[in-house]
């Protein structure tokens, strides 16, 4: 939920820091940033397949989705480091 | 100018086929969703007060509006996910259509109690 958290806080910086404090969290975040976006991309690309496309598109798609996937993860990894500290 | 549909898109419709669709819709849904999530979170680079308010813009009722059908989404996802891994792998492919029955059942009474935390008047 975007604004009402579960004890009806609403969700600010200080609530993520303060959960993003201990490293099981951390690792949970970026597992769960890993997996959503591999499972997401990989769900995109079996549509894409669904549509047999030529061998130059399809190459050219799978090239595109996999690069999104790897700027999204930088960036999902790079977002997080500043509620670690 | 539509393309009219093949035929087996519109005869003997089951439920599988209608499980497949909402799983598929729901995913494309939920991956619009994860970029737009990504994007928001990155204003954590401008600094706290930045971060507050772009998650602050979400709080109104179109917002939590929006919030209801990712829950729609993910929900309807999830069950059905966890649905096709119980036929898949336990061996269920005979127990079908009654666990695509459970799913929808499970769907809406999931819904029905969560709607309370979005619209704090509505309560079933």
């Amino acid at each position: 939920m975007h604004y009402i958290d579960i004890g009806d806080k609403p969700v600010t910086f200080a609530l993520v820091q303060e959960r993003l404090q201990s490293p099981w969290w951390i690792l949970f975040d970026s597992l769960l940033l890993i997996t959503a976006l591999y499972h997401a991309l990989n769900g995109i690309w079996s549509i894409v397949l669904d549509w047999n496309p030529g061998k130059t598109v399809r190459r050219f798609l799978g090239w595109s989705l996999s690069i999104v996937g790897i700027i999204a993860l930088i960036l999902g990894l790079y977002i997080l480091i500043p509620f670690t500290i | 100018m539509i393309k009219s549909l093949p035929k087996e898109t519109y005869l003997n419709i089951n439920s599988g086929m209608i499980s497949y669709a909402f799983h598929r819709i729901s995913g494309i849904a939920i991956s619009v969703y994860l970029i737009l999530h990504i994007y928001t979170l990155g204003a954590v680079g401008k600094g706290e007060e930045a971060f507050n308010h772009s998650i602050a813009k979400y709080d109104n009722l179109f917002g939590h509006f929006m919030e209801y059908l990712i829950l729609i989404a993910v929900v309807y996802h999830t069950l059905n996910g966890i649905r096709i891994i119980f036929a898949d792998f336990f061996n269920m492919t005979l127990l079908h259509k009654r666990l695509i029955l459970l799913t929808w059942i499970a769907f809406v009474l999931i819904l029905g109690y969560s709607i309370s935390y979005f619209f704090p008047g509505l309560s079933i």
